[in-house]
């Protein structure tokens, strides 16, 4: 089932040899919407039409996630925020806000520092950087076992298997604060596409890339 | 009677009721000190199948299968290792073992240490295998941000972590029992049937709740870890270590709660030396209680 909404188009834009997802719409100036964990563009679904007033509004899936391709390397945040980066100029906007969450807001962070001439503007809720302060601690909180266990590899993929509905119903009503606010044919829809083939490794894939963003951070950090 | 040499011959299983809860345990010998061996955490009993034979001949050896594992009841709650110890001394007293040396495995060291702890003059020695207690020195296995384990975390999740492992018990106990970081050091010392008995111990109903009740009580156990461990414990502790587990954390741990330790370091072993040389395990259990005979006991 596609999800769609209203004079938003879809298309496929490829970055080298990555095929990511973008979902466009709205007039103004360019901003790019970046989702979390486990997620997809589907996240700001409510957001777009408003932001789209006055911006054109593009939110795209994360390589890994929902309709974009899933490949065996590159996501270190670093690289997913060239993914990002390449999709806005394929689409003709070489300069561009950036909005992300959770994972996503590690990608804007990461597109900030590599792009600095091409983004305008930032916007980060709720989330912690590797790398930057209190991201220790942030590992070390019971509430974020999932850091850990993303990052084992192989074991998750098949735990969750054929599970990703609990999981990601869990995951999201464990951190939510309204829970009306995700009616359950949202949360399917997540569960349905972190339960396409290559999805859960993708979705996992992000966390496994945490010692490659720290040591990025430490590098990029020098240069505010 | 059972022949010392053979490995996977079960040894008899029994059980009794004690309070709320059915007690199952092995037993083998009979006569002798009491040795009392306690599992570690997803196991059973099964796991001293190859060094209670060994241990037979001199000793009356007892082999519960922790409260919430294998065949023993599913309480609804009484995982922190205090009230654990409780249940463990109510059955030694049915069996009339008020004095015993106290063998713990991974968690079953942490039952083993509230024992020793709370009741002092009721335990004349301590093993202590590839364990590390709440309080002092398990923390640094769990901090994941300086490489400990996953499944501190995943493990007190909450109803989540069952609802993944359900039905997914052998790849589960296959993965911690094979895993690359302590797993065995021989992949053939633990077969596919013991893994297989394992995780049918742990798909019965109730079980994974235990299993990851033991984790999820943890915060509790800290607390009663830092009153206890201000008294250090007087009787003699051996701690074992295996080079291919988690090295000399055991005898690490069991050092900031007690005056009287040796250590042993076992080569060429993972994180389960029970199974994986229970020869060099039974004869250091041998020798560290011939070299300080049990006063109080026989």
């Amino acid at each position: 089932m596609e999800q769609t909404l209203d004079s938003f188009r879809h298309a496929m834009v490829r970055v080298h040899d990555v095929a990511i997802h973008a979902v466009i719409g709205g007039e103004g100036s360019p901003l790019v919407l970046l989702h979390g964990f486990p997620q997809t563009w589907w996240e700001w679904r409510k957001m777009m039409p408003l932001l789209a007033r006055h911006h054109t509004v593009v939110a795209l899936d994360l390589r890994g996630a929902g309709h974009s391709d899933t490949p065996q390397g590159g996501y270190d945040k670093v690289s997913l925020a060239a993914d990002v980066h390449g999709v806005m100029e394929s689409l003709g906007f070489p300069l561009y806000a950036v909005c992300g969450h959770d994972i996503g807001a590690m990608v804007a962070l990461a597109l900030a520092c590599t792009r600095r001439d091409a983004v305008t503007h930032l916007t980060f809720p709720d989330c912690s950087m590797p790398g930057w302060s209190q991201w220790e601690a942030n590992f070390a909180d019971p509430r974020n076992w999932h850091f850990a266990f993303h990052m084992k590899r192989d074991l998750p993929e098949r735990l969750i298997f054929g599970r990703e509905y609990d999981y990601v119903s869990t995951f999201i009503a464990d951190r939510a604060y309204d829970h009306g606010a995700h009616a359950s044919e949202d949360v399917e829809v997540f569960a349905r596409a972190f339960a396409q083939p290559g999805n859960t490794r993708g979705g996992l894939e992000w966390y496994r890339a945490f010692p490659t963003d720290r040591a990025d951070a430490s590098n990029g950090r020098r240069h505010p | 009677m059972s022949t010392p040499s053979e490995s996977s011959k079960p040894m008899a299983g029994m059980s009794l009721r004690i309070d709320d809860m059915r007690f199952a345990f092995r037993r083998t010998g009979h006569s002798g000190t009491p040795v009392v061996l306690l599992h570690g955490w997803p196991q059973t009993s099964w796991a001293w199948r190859r060094v209670m034979p060994l241990l037979e001949k001199g000793f009356d050896v007892v082999a519960p299968d922790l409260p919430g594992f294998g065949h023993s009841s599913k309480p609804e709650a009484g995982f922190d290792k205090r009230t654990v110890a409780t249940r463990l001394r109510a059955l030694l007293k049915a069996l009339d073992l008020p004095h015993v040396v106290l063998v713990g495995h991974d968690l079953g060291g942490h039952v083993a240490y509230a024992y020793a702890a709370q009741w002092p003059n009721e335990v004349s020695h301590l093993v202590f295998i590839e364990s590390s207690l709440p309080g002092f020195g398990q923390e640094e296995a769990m901090d994941v941000s300086k490489g400990g384990s996953w499944h501190f975390g995943f493990n007190m999740a909450g109803d989540i972590s069952e609802a993944l492992v359900r039905g997914r018990e052998h790849l589960f106990v296959d993965h911690f029992m094979r895993r690359e970081t302590v797993g065995v050091f021989d992949s053939g010392s633990v077969t596919e049937a013991d893994i297989a008995h394992y995780a049918r111990a742990l798909a019965r109903p109730g079980a994974l709740r235990c299993s990851f009740a033991y984790y999820r009580i943890l915060p509790a156990d800290r607390r009663d870890n830092a009153v206890w461990g201000r008294r250090p414990l007087p009787m003699p502790v051996l701690a074992v270590g295996a080079a291919g587990g988690y090295g000399p954390e055991s005898s690490r741990t069991i050092r900031r709660v007690a005056s009287d330790v040796r250590d042993i370091l076992i080569e060429r072993c993972g994180h389960y030396p029970a199974e994986e040389r229970p020869a060099e395990l039974a004869t250091a259990i041998r020798d560290f209680l011939a070299v300080s005979p049990p006063a109080s006991a026989a």
